[in-house]
This record gives structure tokens, sequence and C-alpha cells, in this order.
């Protein structure tokens, strides 16, 4: 084979070897997809989460005062119910026996009264009479000291009984006020939640849950409370006034807004948890949904300034943080923005966030286009790649600023 | 004829590359400039890659698709990180067996292919055969070194340095696309082969260029064929 033909075998080769390479330099590599989003300045509302239970604004678990048997329920389980209604009666008859007792005894001291009234009042004028007789001489000392003797009796006796016909008419009266707790009556205007007496069986007035001594429950439905266990590292962020979203766990996909109304001094503490406090968070009236109390929900308190002020802010999955190298360093917070087509890591200061966005103090301004994901493409982006945007159909990232998202709020209306 | 005059002849004439083989099969060295710019490549690669962003994309898009979870994930990514040195290692290793194992095959092959067809030739003979005519494919190790030494980032998947692909040239599947894994395995220094090899069945078996094709393109369809299937669902 000649020289030249060699050459060219040898340049052919060299071609088939370089001009691919180049190509593919030249179309360069493949471009990474990335989401992005304009910065821009957005209001951030630091949000605690809580969890705990729906609860009625009064709730009042009504006892019996005396022991009796049921004899008559006047209502049952969800029944709406008036101030001064009566709930349930139990049997009188003991009772009313006692009264009658009493006030039979109460009339025997008054009629003893009146007969040692008598008595006196006529021992009185005979030891008058004996007086003047003494004084004359007619009758004996032994004789006048005996009527007299016999007159003081009579005043010690009166008085006695008088005092006696006091003690009777309390009992009376005690046992008339007893007699009237055989009929229970509501309290409060209401709804009956729970009713676990029952005709026949018997109220046992006690303090301790025991069977018979809780006859039910009466609840004022007309406001409706959240009350969630605030961990001790958030309370001092909680207000009262501050609004908030309960999400109950019956209605998992909807919320209701409510406004924070107490924030407890005293701490809740479980065995094996750290400590709480107990919020009340009044819910707004809306409209009408079944609610029961009880049921678990929670709570998600904005805890922004009524002064808040828009800052700079960047969606938060947009923000990556380097470890710190050593122990006396903060860990590095970073985001990417599209320049030129081509990624460029930004160190930033951040701020305080909420659940979409964060804020940024200092690195990043408003107008620039921060990448957002996607996360897996995120966690390997490098300084000075190529990207190529996502238009806005084809992204997944979440909405921009709360107006956008799918869930509006709810309110509970009894 | 020394390596390096089979070698030369390979390139310009082919013919006489093909009698020297026939006169004193040696396989040898080209199996062993294959393993080494296998290995080479291999071991260069998985050095300078970034291992963690690899192995997501292989746990993503590889056989375990869509059946991990992000920890399951995110735990082989940094296994694969903690064992990087691991990997290089095994790499090299079955570039080591494998290659020598295929040649093999592959001359196993052409001895049973000529005892059918009555092409008398050793088993060694055919073994320098198949060394020999899958040399070319060496050269590969030329743009993918190209490749990396320019390289602006270390995230790119090996399909990157087979610049002389199917794929590369003409199709630019990605990864995850029906026909990527197919069209990144096909490359022109392969046809480059498959003609020697043709042709030097050709001068062997004293038979025509359609015997010759048949000869050597039967084991390639039955490998590509079924792949392309599976790889294009």
């Amino acid at each position: 084979m000649t020289k030249r033909n060699k050459m060219l075998i040898v340049g052919g080769v060299a071609l088939l070897l370089i001009v691919p390479f180049v190509l593919a330099k030249l179309r360069g590599g493949e471009l990474k997809k990335v989401d992005a989003q304009l910065v821009e300045t957005h209001v951030i509302t630091p949000t605690i989460l809580a969890s705990g239970a729906l609860i009625y604004q009064n709730e009042i678990r009504m006892v019996s005062e005396v022991m009796g048997r049921v004899k008559t329920l006047a209502v049952k389980e969800g029944d709406e119910v008036k101030r001064g209604d009566l709930l349930l009666q139990l049997d009188p008859a003991a009772m009313q026996a006692q009264v009658d007792a009493l006030e039979a005894s109460l009339q025997q001291s008054r009629l003893a009264i009146d007969r040692q009234r008598l008595s006196a009042e006529s021992l009185e004028t005979k030891w008058q009479r004996y007086q003047q007789l003494r004084q004359s001489g007619v009758i004996d000392a032994n004789t006048y000291d005996e009527i007299r003797t016999q007159r003081d009796q009579a005043k010690v006796e009166l008085s006695s009984t008088q005092q006696q016909t006091l003690q009777t008419g309390a009992q009376l009266k005690q046992m008339r006020e007893q007699l009237a707790k055989t009929e229970l009556r509501a309290p409060i205007t209401g709804r009956v939640t729970q009713l676990t007496i029952k005709i026949g069986e018997t109220a046992v007035p006690s303090v301790t849950s025991i069977a018979g001594s809780d006859l039910l429950t009466i609840a004022d439905t007309s406001n409706m409370y959240a009350e969630v266990n605030v961990n001790e590292t958030d309370v001092a962020r909680v207000q009262p006034g501050q609004k908030a979203q309960i999400v109950p766990a019956a209605f998992a996909n909807q919320s209701w807004t409510g406004t924070v109304e107490t924030v407890a001094v005293s701490p809740r503490q479980v065995a094996g948890q750290g400590k709480s406090y107990p919020v009340k968070i009044r819910l707004d009236p809306s409209e009408k949904l079944q609610f029961h109390t009880g049921m678990s929900c929670r709570a998600e308190i904005e805890t922004r300034g009524s002064d808040a002020t828009p800052v700079v802010a960047v969606p938060v999955q947009s923000v990556s943080y380097e470890e710190a190298k050593e122990n006396d360093q903060q860990s590095k917070a970073s985001v990417f923005v599209i320049e030129g087509g081509r990624a460029r890591k930004r160190l930033v200061e951040t701020g305080i966030a909420d659940d979409a966005f964060i804020a940024i103090d200092k690195g990043v301004a408003a107008g620039a286009r921060v990448i957002t994901g996607p996360a897996r493409v995120l966690r390997f982006l490098k300084e000075g790649e190529r990207v190529e945007e996502l238009p806005a159909a084809e992204a997944g990232s979440v909405a921009k600023n709360e107006d956008e998202k799918n869930d509006t709020p709810q309110v509970w209306n009894p | 004829m020394s390596n390096l005059e089979i070698l030369q002849a390979l390139i310009f004439e082919p013919r006489k590359a093909f009698a020297g083989i026939a006169e004193r099969p040696r396989f040898f060295f080209p199996l062993f400039l294959l393993v080494l710019t296998t290995a080479v490549m291999s071991i260069w690669y998985t050095s300078v890659v970034d291992i963690a962003w690899l192995a997501d994309r292989e746990m993503r898009h590889g056989f375990a698709a869509g059946r991990l979870t992000e920890e399951q994930i995110a735990v082989q990514v940094q296994n694969a990180v903690d064992q990087r040195g691991v990997r290089v290692a095994i790499g090299a290793i079955a570039t080591i067996f494998v290659l020598p194992l295929f040649m093999l095959v592959a001359a196993l092959y052409y001895l049973l292919a000529a005892k059918v067809t009555n092409v008398d030739r050793s088993y060694r003979q055919w073994l320098a055969f198949s060394s020999w005519t899958t040399l070319p494919t060496a050269l590969g190790i030329i743009p993918a070194a190209l490749v990396l030494l320019t390289a602006e980032t270390n995230q790119f998947g090996q399909e990157a340095l087979q610049v002389l692909s199917l794929n590369a040239l003409i199709f630019h599947r990605a990864i995850g696309e029906p026909g990527f894994s197919w069209l990144n395995g096909i490359n022109l220094l392969q046809f480059v082969s498959i003609y020697l090899s043709i042709y030097g069945v050709k001068l062997w078996s004293g038979r025509s260029w359609l015997f010759s094709a048949v000869f050597i393109l039967i084991p390639w369809l039955l490998i590509y064929v079924p792949w392309a299937w599976f790889s294009f669902r």
C-alpha cells in the first residue's frame, strides 16, 4: 500500500475518532431540567403546630347531691335543653317522708311552746300572787320558794322548747332542700352530650367516678373550642388573639379558622413526654357541621405579629444547607439562581420561615429566578451547570403563595 | 509476523494480517490491549465521576427503578460513596475476567460454526481471530479520554464516553427513554470490527461475502435483537 493511501486511512481513522467527540462537545452535555420561581416579597407567617381535641365552651358534668333511685328521665342524649328544664327526677318518697315527719315534729314543738307559755304565764301570775301573800306573811318561805322555782323551771322549759323548735325548723329546711335536689334541672342552656344514668339505677353523690355518680353532661354548644397542647419551647410565642387553622381528624382535608383565646399559665406534664401548655382556640362560627366533643384535632397557630411587613423570601425547598465543617461554625445556607442558562450558587442568610417560604436577609434580591426543584436534581446541582427551566404547567413546584393553596379555610357552626 | 506487524497490517493490509494470524495464531497481545484500555477507562471514570450522583441515577433508572423509597435510595447512595474504592476495583477485576471469557466464548462459536460449515481452523486460530478483530474497539479509548479530560462537570453517565455510539451520533435518547441502552450499545468501531471479521472469514473459508456475513452476524443478531426488544418496550 502506498504511503499516501496509508495517510488517508490514518486520517480517516483520526476523523472517525475526533469528529464525533467535537460534535458531542458542541452539542453540550444533557441539560438539567429544573423548576424555578421569581424571588418576590412575601409576608412570612410562622406557625406552631400543636395537637389536642375539640371541646365545647362550657361543659358541665352533672352529679347528684343526694342518693336516690332514678324515677323519671326527661331527656335523652343529644337533646337541647334550656336553663331550668327538668332533666331527671329521683324517687322522693323517702325524703318526702322525712320532710313530713319533720313538719309534724315542728308542729308538735310549736304546740309544746304554746302549752309551756301558758304554763309559764300561769305560774308567773301565781308567783306574783304568792309574792304579795309572802309580804303579808300569809305563806311561809318554803311555799314561796317552791312556786318561784316552778315559775323559773317553766321559763327554762319554754326556752328549751323554743330552741328545739328552731332546730327542727332548720332540719326541715335542710330536708326540703334535699327533697328539691331530687329534681335535677339544667343549670345552663345547651345540649345533653352524655347520659350515663338510666331509670331504676341509683344515683350516688360522689366526687370520684364510681357507678351512679355521673348522671349526665350538658354542654353549651354555642361555641366550640380546640384545646391543644403547645410545647413549652413554643408557648412563649403564642398570644391571645392570634389566628389559627384547625384540622379535625375526622375531616383531614378541611381546615377551620379560629382565634386563640387563652393560654394556660400552668403546664401539663404527661409521663414520658415533655411539658406542654393547654391553649384554647375559639372556632369561628359558620356553616353547620357535625362535630363531637373530644374529637382529635391539630392546630396551626399563626404567630406573626399584626404589623408584619413583606420580606424577600424564597420557597423553603430551594434552600440547601451545608454542614458546618467545624464545631463552632454554623451550617451554610445557599440557593441556586438561573443566570444566562446556568445555575449560579448564592450563599444566603435566612430569617424566619413558614411552611412555604423562608425569608432571605442577605444573598439574593427580588427579581432573581431561584431554582426550586426537583429535589433530586437540586441535590446534585453544581455551580455553573447548564439548566433548562421547565414551563410552569410542567413544573411540580408548590403554589407561589398562600392564596393559591387548594384547601380553603372553613369555619364551624353549631 | 510480529504483533506490531499484524497490528499494522490489520489497518492497512488486512489480508496479510489474517494470513499471519492463521500461520501463527497469537491472542495475548490484542487481548491484553483490550483488557488494558477497558480497565483504564473503567478505573478512570469511576474515580472521577460524582459517585453519589451516579448511584442516585442508577437507583432511579436501573432494575429497581420505581420500587425503592427515597430513604432506600439515600442509603444506597451513601453506600456507594463509602465504597467507591471497592467499585473501582470490582470494575477493573471484572474487565480482566469478563473480556477474556467473552473471547473464549466467541472463539468457541466460531469453531462450532466452522465445523458445521467445513471451515478447517483450530480453536487457537479462532481465539486469535476474535481477539484481533475485536481490537479496533479499543480505539474508543481516545475519544473517551478526551471526554474525561474536557468534562465541565463530573456528573455524566458512562454513555457520555461513547461518543461513537448510535445514540450519541444520531438519536440522543435520554436515560429512561426507550432504546437508550441499545442505542448506546452500538458504536461505529463495532461496525469496523464486524467488517474485519466478515473479511477474515471470507479469507479463511474461501467462501462468498454472504456466507461470511451470515457466519459472523448470527451471534450479533442473537444478542442484539432480543436486547432491542427489551430496550424499546
